[in-house]
């Protein structure tokens, strides 16, 4: 028995060797291709990716408006920032020891690091938060396309950024630089690496409409429109438009990032450039824009409640001009004050947005919209020259007031201590003086839904498609919209149209919009919509307003009365004897409500003392006249209008936020402005003939118009 | 001299040739430092087999209670001696180590395994009672003994070589099959349980998670040897990279091994523990299917040698000591290769001869001066036997 169980115990062990070389010959001979196939690929080392460089934004004549350029910043890698403790135990992700070894390992060096990243910050100017802040951010970044991926496959996976390294600190200063770079050394894992910032060459002038751009977010990695391509999809790190031009061609400014990935041997595996992103070139003139900027800036400063304001102007129809095309539509200034530095906006965010009076991130250009006054009066008198509600040989009385069902509803020259009637006024008289009366008539009769339809069509309170998610469209009231805005307490009435004849009431605009409509009227009724991108494409279909032309000259003289004639409510401010200028005022009564939340009398806001909200008036008190301090009416200052008067190329509008009037305060800034575009060569210098009787521009039309 | 020329003649030179074999493979597969470290250690094996060679093995088995018993001692004063003295590495306490020499560091569990198999052999030798059920207690209980205090090191390797060696000494000692059969299905039957309870269970009854036997690294290896390369989340894919990798380094051998550019795990240390616990996988790597064979192939002749040891030995001492060690040595190759082509867990265990390890090697060698001492003592042959078959003669000796 002991011989044969040896035998069985012999037997037993064959048997075990058998299954073993059974199971080799599967692994080495059946299998053993795909091992060393696995084996090769597990020599690849992970990509590395080179940076991405942004298109750039450039002007109409390729001044740079935005560009990357290289900078250095702090890279650490992802195991650092984790913490992972493989990485840290060994400089490798691949686990090539046991966890709780790793973890041993891991302990010294994770306090290394940490003293290390302390020491990075004190050099950059970085609090602890703020580094910690940052590295949760990058984390859970990673994090969400790591869970995105893993939900795509339906498996938990990795993803290549969970092994890169990632930019900590960005934009050393070259001082800086030096010193992270002597206290690194060899560092593995903390690097100064190569990256692109942004660089905004015009600086404040032109910084909202060129816009920001700043990290990826949550949702940019959850929606991500680049996702179908490898090279420009977005990873945690990456950088994206957030407002302007940079949001808006986002598609076309985006690069593609480059992909070095290497063997063990250092041999390429795979070595795909970067591509930078397309170019997007603006129609704005940057010279232009920058003293157009400066002058309103000049202006706003000098108003008796600075607060903010906007210019705008338009090319009005497709020329040649030293050699290149200007589009019809072309916007050739686009400016809003105040504003902030591109390049450092970051760093000034609180301040910036606890401003609450200046609000200089608010794009007041295409993003406020105000009422816009009289400015809008000749849309209200196309609208009833073209459904003949009024002739063109037709007078109006005004005596200074108008009777209404419960009040009487005045003129502008029935306040303030000299009340006075206009008497009657023809179509382009009543332009000139603005009076109210003739234009409250002029709404009642064409009552509220016509007129709405009207100002829709000359581009009021519509989309003007530029495609800037900072556009508002405004606002123009017809019965509809008052019905839902009103809470049920009646719809349009006669006073609703009254109002918004003159652009009173619920009418809120755009600068953009009224330089748009400034140039309709003066194309003669032709509308268009204003271009902010040199895309080379044809100009866009100009549609007929379907005015007759004839009744367009008619506002076009009313308009350049305004400006030429004495009395009109310009002629102080705004006549010039360069061209001969067509425009129209505007002193929009704004909500005192806000001024009173705002500006009330030694109030500080924003660290600034306001001048008093009230002022002095006289008043008959129980017969007696006295003068007596009553809050300020407030009224935003406008003028828009278009040069020259006879052969119009640029229609423009600006307006001074509480500027309190439109001649005054915003008539001599159109002037400067009007001045600029004949230096930069739109317009066409062609004296005005002086007008009969005139007594030049110092002469006072009282205290005119409001 | 005629007792020299007689002591080389009863020298069993093939297993000293294959022997040999094996350490030269083992030298080619570890590096240069490691290897030099490996020859000086195989001159201290070298003193310790002749020392295993000479010493009339019955004298060790006189005295083998007391051999177990210091072994055993030696074994509880991993636990409590000093930290400097018996060092926790890695979250083991395996070593004993002189505080001023930490090169030259023991581990009891080596010595434990030797004694074992001679206070076994010693145990059985002359009795019967093994072949009841009952009489198998005690031996069982023998053997839980330095098994418990191994696994608390914890060294799961070198625990599971205890029952494999008492399953061969109590077959060949003539223990019933019937007994053995049954007590090995209840083992499979408790490890199918406690996996089904740690692993499956908790898939169907969450609540059961709390009965969970195992602790969780436990259960990740086991998962992990489950999954066979093939994880399903980050930890098993951490714990898994040891068996991916020498999964990976044995199958891309293929049939004559790796050389020049595609020596991908010779070139780089891209498996871990490539000249301890996972040297097999290396060896397949470099040298393919041709290069396992020609280990496996060694082995048998190893243990052929040491079964036929056993079968010419009358004494039953040496009898049962020879398919003590040879069982040891087939366990310890079994196990060692078995997690390298992935048909075990990942467990600590050296392929003896083969594996860079002071300890390991020296009682492995005197181990197999064990089987040459037994070899030595064979009685001379004074006839042969006749050719004819004679079955009845067989079955009475």
């Amino acid at each position: 028995m002991y011989f044969r169980r040896l035998k069985t115990f012999l037997g037993l062990i064959v048997v075990v060797l058998i299954v073993w070389i059974a199971r080799l010959s599967l692994l080495q001979l059946v299998r053993g291709d795909d091992y060393l196939q696995q084996a090769r690929e597990s020599l690849i080392n992970p990509p590395k990716r080179l940076p991405t460089e942004r298109g750039r934004i450039v002007d109409r004549h390729t001044v740079l408006l935005a560009l990357d350029e290289p900078s250095f910043g702090v890279a650490v890698e992802y195991g650092v920032l984790t913490g992972n403790p493989y990485y840290l135990a060994s400089g490798q992700y691949r686990p090539r020891i046991s966890r709780s070894r790793a973890e041993a390992l891991a302990g010294p060096a994770r306090e290394r690091y940490e003293e290390l990243i302390d020491q990075v910050g004190q050099l950059c100017g970085l609090s602890r938060q703020e580094l910690d802040a940052r590295r949760q951010r990058i984390i859970r970044e990673v994090q969400v396309v790591k869970d995105g991926v893993s939900r795509r496959v339906g498996r938990s996976t990795f993803i290549p950024a969970e092994f890169m390294a990632h930019t900590l600190v960005e934009d050393l200063s070259p001082d800086a630089q030096a010193r992270v770079r002597a206290l690194l050394g060899d560092t593995p894992g903390v690097t100064v690496a190569a990256t692109m910032r942004r660089y905004y060459p015009m600086g404040e002038c032109v910084a909202h409409l060129v816009g920001s751009e700043g990290p990826v977010d949550k949702d940019d990695l959850e929606r991500d429109p680049f996702a179908a391509e490898d090279g420009r999809r977005y990873l945690p790190g990456d950088r994206r438009g957030l407002t302007g031009i940079e949001w808006l061609a986002e598609m076309q400014l985006r690069g593609s990032r480059g992909l070095r990935q290497t063997d063990r041997e250092g041999a390429a595996i795979q070595d795909v450039p970067a591509v930078r992103g397309g170019n997007v070139q603006l129609t704005i003139d940057a010279i232009l824009q920058k003293q157009v900027y400066d002058a309103l800036a000049r202006h706003v400063v000098g108003s008796p409640y600075p607060c903010g304001g906007a210019a705008v102007v338009i090319n009005l129809s497709d020329r040649s001009l030293g050699g290149h095309v200007v589009r019809g539509g072309e916007v050739l200034a686009l400016a809003s004050y105040p504003s902030f530095d591109p390049n450092h906006w970051r760093e000034f965010y609180r301040q910036l947005s606890a401003d609450e009076r200046g609000q200089p991130m608010l794009f007041r250009a295409v993003a406020a919209a105000y009422p816009p006054g009289s400015i809008v009066k000749p849309v209200t008198l196309a609208a009833a020259l073209a459904e003949g509600k009024v002739r063109a040989d037709e007078t109006i009385n005004c005596p200074g007031w108008l009777l209404g069902p419960d009040k009487p509803f005045k003129c502008w020259s029935w306040s303030g201590p000299n009340k006075f009637g206009h008497g009657e006024l023809a179509a382009s008289e009543a332009l000139k003086f603005s009076c109210n009366v003739f234009f409250y008539t002029l709404g009642e009769r064409l009552t509220l839904p016509v007129l709405s339809r009207w100002m829709e069509r000359f581009g009021l309170g519509v989309d003007l498609g530029t495609g800037l998610a900072e556009e508002r469209r405004g606002v123009v009231p017809n019965p509809a919209w008052l019905a839902a805005h009103r809470g049920g307490l009646g719809g349009a009435s006669a006073a609703d149209a009254r109002n918004v004849g003159i652009g009173q009431g619920d009418l809120a605009i755009t600068p953009l919009a009224a330089a748009n409509t400034m140039a309709t009227i003066a194309r003669g009724g032709i509308a268009g919509r204003p271009l902010l991108v040199c895309d080379g494409k044809p100009t866009p279909v100009m549609t007929r307003v379907g005015v007759d032309p004839a009744w367009m000259d008619i506002i076009r003289d009313g308009m350049v009365r305004v400006v030429n004639e004495p009395h009109g409510t310009a002629h102080a401010y705004a006549f010039m004897t360069e061209v001969k200028l067509a425009g129209k005022t505007g002193s929009a009564q704004a909500s005192r409500r806000w001024i009173g939340g705002q500006f009330v009398a030694g109030r500080r806001v924003g660290g600034q003392l306001f001048p008093p909200a009230t002022h002095r008036v006289i008043r008959t008190i129980d017969g007696e006249r006295v003068e007596v301090e009553e809050p300020l009416r407030p009224s935003h200052a406008w003028f828009a209008g278009f040069a020259p008067a006879d052969k119009p190329t640029i229609a423009f509008a600006c307006v001074i936020e509480y500027g309190m009037s439109g001649g005054r305060a915003a008539g001599p800034l159109a002037k400067d402005i009007i001045r600029l575009c004949i230096d930069r060569g739109y317009i066409e210098a062609a004296p005005a003939s002086p007008p009969a009787g005139a007594t030049g521009p110092g002469e006072s039309s009282g205290e005119a118009h409001p | 001299m005629i007792g020299l020329l007689r002591f080389l003649r009863r020298v069993p030179w093939a297993m000293l040739a294959v022997v040999v074999l094996l350490c030269v493979i083992g030298q080619m597969s570890m590096d240069e430092g490691r290897g030099r470290k490996q020859l000086l250690w195989m001159i201290v094996s070298l003193v310790a087999m002749g020392v295993a060679a000479l010493v009339p093995y019955r004298w060790l088995g006189e005295w083998s209670y007391v051999i177990f018993v210091v072994s055993l001692l030696l074994l509880l004063a991993v636990f409590v001696l000093p930290e400097s003295v018996s060092p926790n590495i890695k979250g083991a306490r395996r070593w004993i180590r002189l505080p001023n020499l930490p090169e030259v560091n023991c581990q009891p569990s080596e010595i434990a395994k030797i004694a074992y198999i001679l206070m076994l052999a010693w145990y059985l030798r002359y009795r019967t009672s093994y072949r009841s059920l009952g009489g198998l207690l005690l031996p069982f209980a023998l053997t839980v003994i330095p098994l418990a205090l191994v696994l608390k090191e914890p060294d799961l390797g070198t625990s599971m070589l205890f029952l494999p060696t008492l399953f061969a000494m109590l077959y060949v000692a003539g223990a019933d099959v019937r007994h053995l059969l049954a007590i090995i299905a209840l083992g499979v039957v408790l490890v199918v349980a406690i996996v089904f309870v740690q692993i499956y269970l908790p898939r169907l009854v969450p609540a059961a998670g709390r009965f969970a036997p195992l602790e969780a690294h436990q259960e990740v290896r086991i998962r992990v040897w489950l999954a066979q390369g093939r994880y399903s989340n980050a930890t098993e894919k951490d714990e898994g990279y040891q068996i991916r990798q020498s999964l990976m380094a044995t199958g891309s051998g293929q049939l004559l091994g790796q050389r020049g550019r595609d020596a991908i795990f010779s070139r780089y240390d891209l498996l871990p523990e490539d000249d301890t616990d996972f040297i097999f996988s290396l060896i397949g790597h470099r040298w393919g299917f041709v290069g396992c064979g020609v280990i496996l192939a060694a082995y048998l002749v190893l243990f052929v040698v040491g079964i036929e040891i056993a079968a010419a030995t009358p004494d039953p001492f040496g009898r049962l000591l020879a398919v003590g060690v040879t069982a040891l040595f087939a366990a310890q190759m079994a196990i060692n290769t078995g997690m390298a082509i992935g048909l075990l867990p990942v467990t600590g265990m050296t392929l003896p001869f083969v594996s860079y390890g002071g300890s390991s090697l020296v009682v492995n060698f005197a181990a197999l001066g064990l089987l040459i001492n037994i070899r030595r003592h064979r009685p001379i042959v004074l006839y042969r036997r006749r050719f004819e078959w004679n079955e009845q003669l067989d079955r009475l000796t």
